[in-house]
Protein backbone atom coordinates (compact mmCIF):
# COMPACT_ATOMS: atom_id res chain seq x y z
CA UNK A 1 0.00 0.00 0.00
CA UNK A 2 3.05 2.21 1.30
CA UNK A 3 4.64 1.80 -2.52
CA UNK A 4 1.45 1.51 -4.45
CA UNK A 5 0.88 5.15 -3.32
CA UNK A 6 4.71 6.04 -3.66
CA UNK A 7 4.48 5.12 -7.38
CA UNK A 8 0.90 6.76 -7.38
CA UNK A 9 2.17 10.00 -6.15
CA UNK A 10 5.10 9.84 -8.48
CA UNK A 11 3.75 8.67 -11.56
CA UNK A 12 0.72 11.80 -11.08
CA UNK A 13 3.70 14.04 -10.64
CA UNK A 14 5.98 12.56 -13.49
CA UNK A 15 2.20 13.31 -15.32
CA UNK A 16 2.17 16.69 -14.24
CA UNK A 17 5.25 17.82 -14.92
CA UNK A 18 5.04 15.69 -18.37
CA UNK A 19 2.14 17.71 -18.63
CA UNK A 20 3.43 21.17 -18.08
CA UNK A 21 6.11 20.60 -20.45
CA UNK A 22 3.77 19.50 -23.03
CA UNK A 23 1.40 22.71 -22.70
CA UNK A 24 3.94 25.65 -21.72
CA UNK A 25 3.65 26.63 -24.68
CA UNK A 26 -0.04 27.63 -24.23
CA UNK A 27 0.06 28.95 -20.76
CA UNK A 28 1.51 26.99 -18.21
CA UNK A 29 0.41 29.12 -15.45
CA UNK A 30 -3.03 28.60 -16.19
CA UNK A 31 -2.48 24.99 -14.86
CA UNK A 32 -1.15 25.80 -11.80
CA UNK A 33 -2.56 25.70 -8.99
CA UNK A 34 0.09 25.54 -5.53
CA UNK A 35 -2.92 25.44 -3.07
CA UNK A 36 -4.25 21.89 -4.37
CA UNK A 37 -0.64 20.32 -4.67
CA UNK A 38 0.35 21.97 -1.24
CA UNK A 39 -3.31 19.80 0.13
CA UNK A 40 -2.21 16.69 -2.07
CA UNK A 41 1.53 17.15 -0.55
CA UNK A 42 0.21 17.22 3.21
CA UNK A 43 -2.22 14.37 2.63
CA UNK A 44 0.34 11.73 1.04
CA UNK A 45 2.70 12.41 4.44
CA UNK A 46 -0.64 12.29 6.73
CA UNK A 47 -1.92 9.37 4.99
CA UNK A 48 1.27 7.59 5.21
CA UNK A 49 2.05 8.24 8.68
CA UNK A 50 -1.47 8.49 9.97
CA UNK A 51 0.56 7.76 14.04
CA UNK A 52 2.18 11.29 13.57
CA UNK A 53 0.79 14.27 15.03
CA UNK A 54 0.68 17.17 11.96
CA UNK A 55 3.05 19.42 13.42
CA UNK A 56 5.48 16.92 14.50
CA UNK A 57 6.45 16.40 10.77
CA UNK A 58 8.59 19.59 11.25
CA UNK A 59 10.47 17.31 13.60
CA UNK A 60 12.43 15.32 10.71
CA UNK A 61 13.78 11.43 11.57
CA UNK A 62 12.24 12.05 14.96
CA UNK A 63 9.10 11.98 13.81
CA UNK A 64 9.69 8.47 12.32
CA UNK A 65 11.22 6.65 15.36
CA UNK A 66 10.09 6.80 18.89
CA UNK A 67 13.84 5.86 20.19
CA UNK A 68 15.48 8.24 18.26
CA UNK A 69 12.78 10.79 19.27
CA UNK A 70 13.36 10.02 23.22
CA UNK A 71 17.05 10.65 22.38
CA UNK A 72 16.43 13.58 20.74
CA UNK A 73 14.21 15.31 23.34
CA UNK A 74 16.88 14.26 26.12
CA UNK A 75 19.28 16.06 23.87
CA UNK A 76 16.86 18.89 23.72
CA UNK A 77 17.74 20.27 27.25
CA UNK A 78 21.42 20.89 26.45
CA UNK A 79 20.58 21.57 22.30
CA UNK A 80 23.91 21.94 20.28
CA UNK A 81 22.72 24.74 18.45
CA UNK A 82 22.58 27.34 21.93
CA UNK A 83 26.02 28.68 21.12
CA UNK A 84 24.62 29.51 17.65
CA UNK A 85 21.94 30.79 18.75
CA UNK A 86 23.57 32.96 21.53
CA UNK A 87 25.51 34.07 19.18
CA UNK A 88 22.80 35.48 16.26
CA UNK A 89 21.53 37.23 19.16
CA UNK A 90 24.18 38.89 19.89
CA UNK A 91 24.74 39.98 15.94
CA UNK A 92 21.39 40.68 15.64
CA UNK A 93 21.49 43.76 18.63
CA UNK A 94 24.63 44.95 17.73
CA UNK A 95 24.67 47.86 15.29
CA UNK A 96 26.78 47.81 11.93
CA UNK A 97 29.08 50.39 11.23
CA UNK A 98 26.67 53.23 10.22
CA UNK A 99 24.47 52.70 13.31
CA UNK A 100 21.82 51.22 11.93
CA UNK A 101 20.87 47.23 12.71
CA UNK A 102 19.28 44.04 11.37
CA UNK A 103 15.80 45.32 13.06
CA UNK A 104 15.89 47.76 10.36
CA UNK A 105 15.76 45.67 7.55
CA UNK A 106 12.67 43.64 8.68
CA UNK A 107 9.53 43.58 9.35
CA UNK A 108 8.76 43.71 12.98
CA UNK A 109 12.16 44.30 14.10
CA UNK A 110 13.09 40.70 12.50
CA UNK A 111 11.43 38.87 15.43
CA UNK A 112 8.67 36.34 14.41
CA UNK A 113 8.86 36.38 11.42
CA UNK A 114 10.49 33.44 9.90
CA UNK A 115 7.46 31.92 8.79
CA UNK A 116 7.25 34.72 5.88
CA UNK A 117 10.14 33.45 4.07
CA UNK A 118 10.89 33.12 1.18
CA UNK A 119 8.59 35.68 -0.14
CA UNK A 120 7.98 36.51 -3.81
CA UNK A 121 9.31 39.78 -4.76
CA UNK A 122 7.35 41.16 -7.35
CA UNK A 123 9.09 44.50 -7.95
CA UNK A 124 12.13 42.06 -8.19
CA UNK A 125 10.56 39.26 -10.25
CA UNK A 126 12.11 36.97 -8.43
CA UNK A 127 12.35 35.13 -4.73
CA UNK A 128 13.89 36.34 -1.58
CA UNK A 129 14.84 34.23 1.10
CA UNK A 130 15.79 35.13 4.65
CA UNK A 131 19.46 34.37 3.45
CA UNK A 132 19.17 36.23 0.77
CA UNK A 133 17.66 39.35 2.52
CA UNK A 134 20.07 39.34 5.59
CA UNK A 135 22.89 39.46 3.21
CA UNK A 136 21.09 42.62 1.33
CA UNK A 137 20.97 43.99 4.77
CA UNK A 138 24.28 44.13 5.14
CA UNK A 139 25.44 44.92 1.74
CA UNK A 140 22.48 48.30 2.27
CA UNK A 141 24.33 49.11 5.23
CA UNK A 142 27.97 48.67 3.60
CA UNK A 143 28.69 45.57 5.34
CA UNK A 144 30.25 42.28 3.53
CA UNK A 145 28.11 39.56 2.84
CA UNK A 146 28.50 36.27 4.84
CA UNK A 147 28.93 32.98 3.71
CA UNK A 148 25.08 31.55 2.69
CA UNK A 149 26.29 28.18 4.37
CA UNK A 150 27.20 27.69 8.04
CA UNK A 151 28.76 30.30 10.93
CA UNK A 152 27.42 33.73 11.33
CA UNK A 153 24.03 33.46 8.21
CA UNK A 154 23.06 30.08 10.73
CA UNK A 155 23.34 32.06 13.81
CA UNK A 156 21.48 34.95 12.57
CA UNK A 157 19.02 32.53 10.99
CA UNK A 158 18.89 30.63 14.28
CA UNK A 159 17.88 33.39 15.99
CA UNK A 160 15.82 34.33 13.98
CA UNK A 161 14.08 30.66 13.67
CA UNK A 162 14.03 31.14 17.63
CA UNK A 163 11.48 33.86 17.81
CA UNK A 164 8.94 32.16 15.69
CA UNK A 165 9.19 29.07 16.85
CA UNK A 166 5.79 27.37 16.84
CA UNK A 167 4.48 30.20 14.35
CA UNK A 168 2.53 28.34 11.51
CA UNK A 169 4.54 28.63 8.38
CA UNK A 170 2.99 31.20 5.91
CA UNK A 171 4.36 31.55 2.46
CA UNK A 172 2.08 33.73 -0.12
CA UNK A 173 2.50 33.40 -3.83
CA UNK A 174 1.07 36.09 -4.93
CA UNK A 175 -1.34 36.29 -8.17
CA UNK A 176 1.46 36.88 -10.23
CA UNK A 177 2.43 34.62 -13.52
CA UNK A 178 5.99 34.56 -12.88
CA UNK A 179 5.50 33.47 -8.77
CA UNK A 180 3.59 31.06 -9.89
CA UNK A 181 6.27 29.89 -12.45
CA UNK A 182 9.24 29.89 -9.60
CA UNK A 183 6.75 27.66 -7.85
CA UNK A 184 6.62 25.18 -10.63
CA UNK A 185 10.07 25.27 -11.30
CA UNK A 186 10.93 24.98 -7.59
CA UNK A 187 8.30 21.57 -7.74
CA UNK A 188 10.29 20.69 -11.29
CA UNK A 189 12.96 20.69 -9.38
CA UNK A 190 12.22 18.76 -6.38
CA UNK A 191 10.57 15.50 -8.55
CA UNK A 192 13.53 15.84 -11.10
CA UNK A 193 16.00 13.20 -11.00
CA UNK A 194 19.73 14.41 -11.32
CA UNK A 195 22.97 13.18 -10.59
CA UNK A 196 24.91 9.83 -11.23
CA UNK A 197 22.79 8.10 -8.41
CA UNK A 198 19.95 9.37 -10.18
CA UNK A 199 17.55 10.22 -7.00
CA UNK A 200 15.58 13.13 -7.28
CA UNK A 201 15.28 15.06 -3.60
CA UNK A 202 11.35 12.85 -3.91
CA UNK A 203 13.30 9.79 -4.18
CA UNK A 204 14.37 10.08 -0.59
CA UNK A 205 12.27 12.31 0.70
CA UNK A 206 8.80 11.54 -0.05
CA UNK A 207 9.48 7.77 -1.69
CA UNK A 208 11.12 6.69 1.46
CA UNK A 209 11.14 8.86 4.71
CA UNK A 210 11.11 7.00 7.63
CA UNK A 211 13.48 4.48 5.85
CA UNK A 212 16.95 4.11 6.80
CA UNK A 213 19.94 4.46 4.17
CA UNK A 214 22.60 2.44 6.97
CA UNK A 215 22.02 3.96 10.41
CA UNK A 216 20.63 7.11 9.33
CA UNK A 217 16.63 7.65 9.20
CA UNK A 218 15.63 9.71 5.67
CA UNK A 219 13.25 12.81 6.96
CA UNK A 220 10.07 13.36 5.50
CA UNK A 221 9.77 16.38 2.75
CA UNK A 222 6.80 17.88 4.46
CA UNK A 223 8.13 20.40 7.21
CA UNK A 224 11.28 19.38 6.30
CA UNK A 225 12.61 23.56 6.29
CA UNK A 226 10.78 24.58 9.20
CA UNK A 227 13.62 23.24 11.13
CA UNK A 228 16.21 25.26 8.77
CA UNK A 229 19.31 26.32 10.35
CA UNK A 230 19.79 23.05 11.54
CA UNK A 231 22.96 21.43 13.73
CA UNK A 232 24.01 18.41 12.10
CA UNK A 233 26.39 15.90 13.86
CA UNK A 234 27.65 14.95 10.58
CA UNK A 235 28.39 18.52 10.01
CA UNK A 236 29.88 19.01 13.36
CA UNK A 237 28.43 22.11 13.20
CA UNK A 238 25.49 24.86 11.92
CA UNK A 239 24.33 24.84 8.36
CA UNK A 240 21.65 26.76 6.48
CA UNK A 241 19.23 25.82 4.41
CA UNK A 242 21.77 26.28 1.44
CA UNK A 243 24.22 23.84 3.23
CA UNK A 244 21.34 21.49 3.41
CA UNK A 245 20.41 21.36 -0.61
CA UNK A 246 24.46 21.45 -1.14
CA UNK A 247 24.99 18.71 0.34
CA UNK A 248 22.22 16.25 -0.52
CA UNK A 249 23.09 16.96 -4.32
CA UNK A 250 26.24 16.53 -3.52
CA UNK A 251 25.94 13.05 -1.48
CA UNK A 252 23.65 11.94 -4.29
CA UNK A 253 26.41 12.57 -6.81
CA UNK A 254 24.52 15.82 -8.67
CA UNK A 255 26.40 18.58 -9.48
CA UNK A 256 25.41 21.26 -6.32
CA UNK A 257 24.53 24.77 -7.75
CA UNK A 258 25.47 28.26 -6.26
CA UNK A 259 23.62 28.50 -3.08
CA UNK A 260 20.88 31.42 -3.39
CA UNK A 261 20.63 30.42 -7.58
CA UNK A 262 17.04 30.95 -8.47
CA UNK A 263 16.87 26.75 -8.85
CA UNK A 264 17.19 26.50 -5.00
CA UNK A 265 15.38 29.89 -4.17
CA UNK A 266 12.21 28.10 -6.69
CA UNK A 267 12.71 24.65 -4.58
CA UNK A 268 12.83 26.63 -0.87
CA UNK A 269 9.41 28.31 -2.19
CA UNK A 270 7.81 25.45 -3.20
CA UNK A 271 9.10 23.33 -0.20
CA UNK A 272 7.99 26.23 2.22
CA UNK A 273 4.56 26.30 0.49
CA UNK A 274 3.83 23.41 1.13
CA UNK A 275 4.91 23.11 4.47
CA UNK A 276 2.01 26.15 4.83
CA UNK A 277 -0.05 25.79 8.47
CA UNK A 278 2.90 23.66 10.51
CA UNK A 279 5.40 25.41 13.43
CA UNK A 280 8.46 26.35 12.78
CA UNK A 281 10.44 24.74 14.94
CA UNK A 282 14.10 25.94 13.95
CA UNK A 283 16.82 26.17 15.22
CA UNK A 284 17.21 22.34 14.57
CA UNK A 285 19.64 19.34 16.07
CA UNK A 286 19.99 16.76 12.96
CA UNK A 287 22.00 13.58 13.65
CA UNK B 1 28.04 -7.86 -22.82
CA UNK B 2 30.22 -9.47 -20.41
CA UNK B 3 28.40 -12.34 -18.79
CA UNK B 4 30.16 -15.91 -17.74
CA UNK B 5 32.58 -16.09 -19.92
CA UNK B 6 34.66 -13.37 -19.72
CA UNK B 7 35.31 -14.78 -16.20
CA UNK B 8 35.61 -18.33 -17.83
CA UNK B 9 38.09 -16.79 -20.59
CA UNK B 10 40.63 -15.53 -17.34
CA UNK B 11 40.37 -19.30 -16.24
CA UNK B 12 41.55 -20.60 -19.74
CA UNK B 13 44.20 -17.94 -19.81
CA UNK B 14 45.48 -18.92 -16.44
CA UNK B 15 45.33 -22.64 -17.46
CA UNK B 16 47.78 -22.29 -20.53
CA UNK B 17 50.17 -19.96 -18.72
CA UNK B 18 50.05 -22.96 -16.22
CA UNK B 19 50.20 -25.73 -18.69
CA UNK B 20 53.05 -24.27 -20.06
CA UNK B 21 54.89 -24.28 -17.07
CA UNK B 22 53.96 -27.62 -16.65
CA UNK B 23 54.97 -28.88 -20.33
CA UNK B 24 58.77 -27.87 -19.15
CA UNK B 25 59.00 -30.65 -16.08
CA UNK B 26 56.09 -32.95 -18.16
CA UNK B 27 56.95 -34.93 -21.34
CA UNK B 28 53.78 -36.80 -22.05
CA UNK B 29 51.09 -34.33 -23.73
CA UNK B 30 48.38 -36.88 -22.77
CA UNK B 31 49.48 -36.71 -19.11
CA UNK B 32 50.09 -33.04 -19.59
CA UNK B 33 46.47 -32.73 -20.80
CA UNK B 34 45.16 -34.37 -17.62
CA UNK B 35 46.65 -32.15 -15.83
CA UNK B 36 45.34 -29.44 -17.01
CA UNK B 37 42.32 -30.69 -16.86
CA UNK B 38 42.84 -31.08 -12.56
CA UNK B 39 44.14 -27.91 -12.48
CA UNK B 40 41.31 -26.44 -14.26
CA UNK B 41 39.14 -28.05 -11.72
CA UNK B 42 41.40 -26.81 -8.78
CA UNK B 43 41.36 -23.27 -10.09
CA UNK B 44 37.70 -22.84 -11.05
CA UNK B 45 36.47 -22.69 -7.52
CA UNK B 46 39.51 -20.75 -6.13
CA UNK B 47 39.01 -17.97 -8.99
CA UNK B 48 35.04 -18.21 -7.91
CA UNK B 49 35.73 -17.44 -4.65
CA UNK B 50 37.89 -14.32 -5.10
CA UNK B 51 34.57 -13.18 -7.51
CA UNK B 52 32.89 -14.11 -4.77
CA UNK B 53 35.04 -12.04 -2.31
CA UNK B 54 35.45 -9.56 -4.52
CA UNK B 55 32.25 -8.89 -5.17
CA UNK B 56 31.23 -8.58 -1.45
CA UNK B 57 33.73 -6.36 -1.11
CA UNK B 58 32.34 -3.95 -3.68
CA UNK B 59 28.18 -4.81 -2.23
CA UNK B 60 29.77 -3.07 1.32
CA UNK B 61 32.18 -0.65 -0.17
CA UNK B 62 30.42 2.96 0.33
CA UNK B 63 31.80 4.75 -2.42
CA UNK B 64 31.31 1.00 -4.92
CA UNK B 65 27.82 -0.88 -4.73
CA UNK B 66 27.30 0.23 -1.43
CA UNK B 67 24.39 -2.12 -1.25
CA UNK B 68 24.08 -2.10 2.50
CA UNK B 69 22.68 1.50 2.23
CA UNK B 70 19.59 0.30 0.98
CA UNK B 71 19.56 -3.60 1.88
CA UNK B 72 19.80 -6.10 4.58
CA UNK B 73 22.75 -8.50 3.53
CA UNK B 74 24.51 -11.21 5.45
CA UNK B 75 27.73 -10.70 7.16
CA UNK B 76 27.16 -6.24 6.80
CA UNK B 77 26.88 -4.06 9.54
CA UNK B 78 24.09 -1.14 9.73
CA UNK B 79 21.92 -2.11 6.63
CA UNK B 80 19.44 0.68 5.24
CA UNK B 81 15.94 -0.31 4.64
CA UNK B 82 14.92 1.08 1.77
CA UNK B 83 14.93 -2.49 -0.66
CA UNK B 84 14.53 -5.68 -0.05
CA UNK B 85 16.70 -8.31 2.22
CA UNK B 86 19.36 -9.74 -0.10
CA UNK B 87 19.24 -13.87 0.50
CA UNK B 88 17.51 -16.56 -1.26
CA UNK B 89 18.86 -14.62 -4.41
CA UNK B 90 19.75 -17.73 -6.86
CA UNK B 91 16.00 -19.38 -5.57
CA UNK B 92 14.70 -15.92 -6.67
CA UNK B 93 16.67 -15.06 -9.75
CA UNK B 94 18.16 -18.51 -10.96
CA UNK B 95 18.91 -16.50 -14.11
CA UNK B 96 21.86 -14.47 -13.60
CA UNK B 97 21.07 -12.27 -16.32
CA UNK B 98 18.33 -11.14 -14.97
CA UNK B 99 20.27 -10.09 -12.17
CA UNK B 100 23.39 -8.31 -13.90
CA UNK B 101 19.97 -6.39 -15.89
CA UNK B 102 18.91 -5.00 -12.15
CA UNK B 103 22.67 -3.91 -10.79
CA UNK B 104 22.76 -2.14 -14.54
CA UNK B 105 19.55 -0.41 -14.81
CA UNK B 106 16.59 -1.61 -12.77
CA UNK B 107 15.04 1.89 -13.73
CA UNK B 108 14.47 0.19 -17.17
CA UNK B 109 11.84 -2.41 -15.48
CA UNK B 110 10.28 -0.16 -12.91
CA UNK B 111 11.02 3.60 -13.62
CA UNK B 112 9.97 4.27 -9.90
CA UNK B 113 12.79 1.96 -8.44
CA UNK B 114 15.24 3.87 -5.30
CA UNK B 115 17.93 1.69 -7.30
CA UNK B 116 20.66 3.72 -8.83
CA UNK B 117 21.37 2.48 -12.57
CA UNK B 118 24.90 1.18 -11.15
CA UNK B 119 25.85 0.04 -14.98
CA UNK B 120 24.26 2.97 -17.18
CA UNK B 121 25.66 5.69 -14.73
CA UNK B 122 28.88 4.21 -14.58
CA UNK B 123 29.07 3.70 -10.85
CA UNK B 124 30.47 0.06 -11.15
CA UNK B 125 32.04 -1.27 -14.83
CA UNK B 126 30.76 -4.19 -15.92
CA UNK B 127 33.04 -6.61 -14.43
CA UNK B 128 32.37 -5.15 -11.07
CA UNK B 129 28.64 -5.89 -11.53
CA UNK B 130 29.37 -9.58 -12.92
CA UNK B 131 31.50 -9.82 -9.65
CA UNK B 132 28.66 -8.73 -7.39
CA UNK B 133 26.57 -10.84 -9.32
CA UNK B 134 28.31 -13.92 -8.42
CA UNK B 135 28.50 -12.72 -4.57
CA UNK B 136 24.40 -12.12 -4.77
CA UNK B 137 24.33 -16.03 -5.60
CA UNK B 138 25.89 -17.16 -2.78
CA UNK B 139 23.68 -15.25 -0.41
Amino acid sequence: MKVRSAILLGSVCAALVAFALASSHVNAADKIDPAADAKAFQNFFFQKFPNVKHEDFVNGPYSMNEDMKRQWQEKEEFPPYEFALDAGKEMFATPFKNGKTYADCFPNGGIGIRQNYPYFDEKEGKVVTLELALNRCRETNGEAPYSYVKDEMASLTAYMAYTSRGKPMDIKIPDDPRALAAFENGKRYFYTRRGQMNFSCASCHVQSPGERIRAEILAPALGILNAMPIYRSEWSGMGTTSRRFITCNSQTRAVPLEPQSDEYRDVEYFLSYVANGLPISGPGARP
Amino acid sequence: MCFEHCISTNEIIDITVRNDALTALLRKPSLTFMLAILAGLAVSPARAQSAVAEGQKLAFDRGKGNCLTCHVIKGGDLPGTIGPELKDIKSRYPDRNELFAILFDETKRNPQTMMPPFGRNRILTEQEINAIVDFLQTL
